[in-house]
């Protein structure tokens, strides 16, 4: 354990990731020492670390019974409201804690010095000897475990590292690509063999990697690929035809993990397409790719189409089961996306104090412009967004890390969606603050702008990813209100039924829910107001999802009632912000961090406005789509869509003289 | 000098009004009977009788041309204008103009009605007090342009600021005329741009341009649609050398795609479509309506239990009703798979047709497509295209 503190002291720092970032497992055995480095409390139970107990055993037992835990926003849903969330998670031991700070040292020192990100912007390519760098410094390889030469980090780990490297768009977006999503299914589903086989190449950056799932027929729609493979004559390769587009890192990924229709024979001896996921080599032959897309933003990294023409593929590189393809391409994207919300987070924190620079600095009708209300107020505003965004990606990445077989899938999605927007929004605040300057591409903001927009997109368009999360917590809710909606929807068959839940939602209905969840209990005295309003808001929230799937039964899937879907899912969203705001100002304002009276600030404010939302949102749920508005907005939706394009006349237009 | 200027005023007051009065008087007896051949009868029927026989006083002498066209109408108003200060007899020249406007092909012509109401003398008739205006002053003069405003509206001509302008300055602000002119702005305006399928005021005659508008319409009912015009002439050995105006949606072209190879599929048609006055003929293609899914029962639908989207994994065929609606195509009487009009609506054409379609829809060789005899309007006439130019339908 002390030996990488030592060669951390003892060795220059790059030279020190060289050698951690090109490690192959074959070398694992001789270095244990190394093994402080993962951190990851998920690797604690992977057989290469069973030379725990040479050093600290006691810590080890300890992080070996992880709680097992109910997903959070999921049971939220039905009401359930898990306290032990409002505990901060701290899933990092001092020493994991210090190597992660000594980590970010070098890292941060990398990008400020050595990495160029106009230049890359301009000329849309990562130079070479930017790429090695970051294969020297070992960000190939953060969530590979150590035993296959990666850095094996947390979830937390991994998100502190994406605060820095969000300080390139691309840099960001290429790595994220490699392993993020293009390597993780190796991580997630992958056979021993398929590991040992490719993660110490990946790791190292040796490799790069590459997901490949969209196609120019199927976006957000994963079920419906075109690309096919079809066992060989002799049954022992599979053969790969098709072609995949905007896939980061096509142009030079030498591993893709590739989605494609096979065919499989059900019981009845009917013949049905499933989706397989498949490891492919480049070297396997038939792998072309097209020329790098110009894009808006992150145009530095590499997108680009990429063909396969029966590219044969050995049985063996069949990625989790032979048909079981799209939960596996699920699994992969829904736990790439955690990160976002730290990276975002990281990004507008840079972009804050860079506008403060200009805001005191500069002076219109005699005062500085941070003397300015309407400046001071978007100041605000943004710090209390980082917060939140901040919070939310680290307690997910802390329920990832310390409990026992985490379902984080829709608490990932939110920070997503949360984070990317708040990114866009605030990344042009800053570029607003600036004015003029700010639109100059001599100033970084008009940058940071485009990079930003590709965050509302990939990775799940935002509103696919509303709908993941409302429909989510609707299946886990209608799985326990199943006969209550039933009874609900039938009123006349159950009178005695409706008759007594009126009586039990009359606080509802009066906007007067009866608030005994005690979530002030579990935070700071300080944060009784925000409390209340959360547990406020909790039970809104219950009432609401019940409401609309008694309203609408098992049609809420609908795309016609997508509005509903996505007012519950930004409710959760505000939620599960409070719930992280709020647990962490109190832990903070526990412990005495420093500025921690600002942070209670910070989540009072937010808590407050988001309850605001929350409040309206029940509201107009509650109203119905006649009332609110939806109605009205499909209308006139439909008009357009028929007259393909606006519809009102023109102003000037006149009927007669 | 002002008096004999004053005296020749009354005089020749006293002449214009002794004119109007006799004429109102002569032509009391025929105004009733004008009055209602002008309401009553559409303007096709009138063409049949000739107007000028009915009345016992008309000016025929001006409308005796041979040429009837805008030109020799104009010229005639102008003449009967220029006979002199008085324009004695204008309210029974006005209404024997009104009935021969549709022969003169002027009768959706704005211009020509401001014209003929311009024939009426100006300042002569505007009331001065309130009773004159309330008990209908110069009340044949004021019925004449009521009725001439009325025939605009049968015909759908919207009258104009100007129109507004003629009638104050003939019977003031507050006349029946102007009345009139002021109901008849409220709703021409708001009917005018009533429907959703924007034709211009006169459907042009060829019936290529006709073909197209129809098509164009139909297809608005799927924003998907594509129409695409063909030329016989593209097939081989095409007996019939015309056009064809095709419209078809992609959902049409998926549709057809699932269609079993085995199943014959129809051409149907002549069916008729009305733009303005003019009618056209369409051809449909069109498969045995499928029994439609059973909806979801409520059963299902009340259980949310099952609650299943994209993200739960690959959804089965049967799992999706809840989500995918029939597409407007499937109707309960068959599937309309693509639509066409014809040059010459002939057989050899609609088979050109289904040859053309099949480069966009290659499974159409595989599908046996049957021309059906009987049509919904009659029996289907080849019809020589140089001969009937604009009636592109077979005859009833």
């Amino acid at each position: 354990m002390l030996l990488p503190c030592r060669l951390l002291r003892g060795v220059a720092p790059q030279r020190l990731w060289l050698g951690l970032g090109s490690r192959v497992a074959g070398s694992v055995n001789s270095v244990t020492s190394f093994r402080t480095i993962n951190t990851s409390p998920r690797d604690a139970s992977t057989p290469a670390v069973q030379h725990a107990e040479e050093e600290s055993s006691s810590t080890e037992a300890v992080k070996l019974k992880k709680p097992k835990r109910a997903p959070f926003i999921k049971n939220l849903f039905l009401g359930r409201f898990d306290k032990s969330v409002l505990e901060f998670p701290e899933v990092l031991d001092q020493d994991q804690h210090e190597l992660l700070h000594e980590m970010v040292v070098p890292i941060e020192k990398y990008f400020l010095e050595q990495v160029d990100g106009p230049k890359i912007d301009r000329e849309a390519k990562i130079p070479e000897e930017t790429l090695q760098g970051l294969k020297e410094l070992g960000l190939y390889g953060q969530q590979i475990p150590q035993e296959y030469g990666g850095l094996g980090l947390g979830a937390t780990e991994y998100a502190r590292i994406a605060e820095i490297t969000s300080m390139d768009g691309s840099i960001a977006v290429t790595l994220a690509a490699h392993q993020a999503i293009g390597l993780k299914g190796i991580l997630i589903c992958g056979t021993d063999a398929q590991k040992e086989k490719y993660l110490p190449r990946l790791a190292c950056g040796d490799w790069t990697a590459a997901f490949c799932l969209t196609e120019p027929s199927s976006g957000s729609d994963a079920a419906s690929i075109q690309t096919r493979a079809t066992l060989s004559d002799d049954g022992k390769t599979w053969v790969l035809n098709g072609s995949k587009i905007w896939i980061s890192n096509g142009g030079y990924a030498d591993l893709m993990t590739v989605f494609a229709k096979t065919a499989e024979t059900l019981p009845s001896g009917e013949k049905k397409d499933k989706v397989t996921a498949f490891i492919v080599e480049r070297a396997f032959g038939g792998v072309s790719s097209g020329p790098p897309e110009d894009k808006l933003g992150i145009r530095g990294s590499n997108t680009c189409e990429v063909y396969f023409d029966n590219t044969p593929i050995p049985m063996e590189n069949v990625l989790g089961e032979v048909g079981g393809g799209f939960k596996v391409a699920m699994n992969i994207l829904n736990s790439g996306r955690f990160s976002m919300g730290s990276s975002g987070a990281g990004m507008l924190k840079r972009l804050l104090s860079w506008s403060i620079d200009h805001a005191v600095n500069r002076k219109q009708f005699g005062n500085y412009l941070s003397e300015f209300a309407m400046i001071k107020e978007k100041f605000g505003r943004m710090s209390a967004n980082i917060y939140a965004m901040e919070s939310m990606a680290y307690l997910t990445a802390g329920i990832l890390d310390g409990q026992e077989d985490p379902d984080c899938s829709v608490e990932a999605a939110i920070v997503k969606v949360f984070s990317s927007e708040g990114a866009w929004k605030w990344c042009s605040e800053c570029l607003q603050i600036l004015g003029g300057l700010g639109y100059m591409k001599s100033y970084p903001f008009e940058r940071y702008l485009r990079d930003a927009r590709i965050l509302l997109i990939f990775e799940g368009t935002n509103e696919i990813l509303r709908l993941f999360i409302g429909l989510s917590g609707l299946q886990t809710a209608g799985g326990e209100l199943r006969e209550v909606v039933q009874k609900l929807r039938n009123p006349f068959m159950n009178p005695g039924f409706i008759i007594e839940k009126g009586i039990e939602r009359f606080r509802q209905q009066k906007n007067n829910p009866k608030l005994d969840l005690d979530i002030a209990g579990h935070l700071h005295p300080t944060l009784q107001p925000s409390a209340q309003l959360l547990e406020y808001c909790v039970k809104r929230f219950q009432y609401s999802v019940e409401m609309v799937l008694a309203r609408h039964g098992q049609a809420i899937a609908a795309p016609k009632n997508q509005l509903e879907v996505a007012r519950l899912s930004d409710c959760a969203i505000d939620l599960y912000a409070m719930t992280a705001v709020l647990s962490r100002a109190s832990r903070a304002y526990c412990i005495g961090l420093k500025n921690a009276v600002h942070e209670i600030q910070l989540a009072s404010v937010f808590s407050a406005e988001a309850a605001e939302r929350i409040k309206r949102r029940v509201k107009e749920l509650e109203i119905g789509p006649v009332q609110n508005t939806d109605d009205a907005y499909i209308k006139i939706a439909d008009a357009v869509v028929e007259n393909k394009g606006y519809v009102a006349e023109h102003p000037l237009t006149r009927t007669f003289w | 000098m002002s008096a004999p200027a004053s005296l020749y005023r009354v005089l020749s007051r006293v002449v214009i009004s002794s004119s109007s009065c006799r004429a109102s008087l002569s032509s009391a007896a025929s105004q009733k009977h004008s009055k209602r051949n002008l309401t009553s009868s559409t303007p096709h029927s009138a063409r049949k009788e000739d107007p000028l026989e009915e009345t016992s006083l008309t000016i025929r002498s001006l409308f005796d041309s041979k040429e009837r066209n805008k030109g020799t109408f104009v010229a005639a108003c102008d003449i009967f204008m220029k006979r002199g200060p008085h324009r004695r007899g204008h309210v029974e020249f006005i209404y024997s103009a009104l009935k021969l406007m549709e022969d003169y092909g002027v009768h959706k012509d704005l211009e020509v009605y401001k014209r003929l109401l311009n024939l009426m003398p100006k300042g002569k008739m505007v009331p001065t007090n309130i009773f004159q205006i309330e008990f209908m002053h110069y009340p044949k003069q004021q019925q004449c342009a009521i009725d001439c405003l009325e025939q605009m509206e049968m015909n759908g001509v919207m009258p104009d600021t100007e129109m507004e302008h003629i009638l104050r300055n003939l019977f003031g602000k507050m006349s029946h005329p102007v009345r009139k002119f002021g109901r008849m702005m409220y709703w021409m305006p708001k009917f005018k741009n009533a429907s959703p399928w924007i034709l211009p005021q006169v459907v042009p005659n060829d019936a290529f341009e006709l073909a197209k508008m129809a098509v164009e319409r139909m297809c608005t009912v799927d924003p998907s649609s594509s129409i695409t015009i063909y030329q016989t002439s593209e097939v081989e050995d095409a007996l019939e050398d015309t056009w064809i105006v095709s419209g078809q949606s992609t959902v049409q072209q998926e549709l057809l795609e699932k269609h079993p190879p085995g199943e014959s599929i129809k051409v149907e048609g002549p069916f008729r479509i009305h733009l303005r006055n003019k009618s056209v003929g369409y051809f449909v293609l069109r498969a045995e309506a499928k029994p439609k899914p059973p909806p979801p029962s409520r059963a299902v639908i009340d259980d949310v239990g099952s609650i299943k989207s994209w993200f739960t994994g690959e959804l089965e065929p049967e799992e999706t009703l809840l989500t995918q609606p029939c597409s407007v195509h499937e109707q309960e009487d068959g599937t309309i798979l693509a639509l066409c009009v014809t040059g010459t609506s002939g057989r050899d054409s609609l088979l050109s047709w289904i040859r053309l379609l099949e480069k966009s829809n290659p499974c159409l060789a595989r599908i046996p497509v049957l021309f059906t005899q009987a049509s919904p309007i009659g029996e289907v006439i080849t019809v020589e295209p140089e001969k009937h130019h604009d009636e592109i339908t077979a005859a009833t």
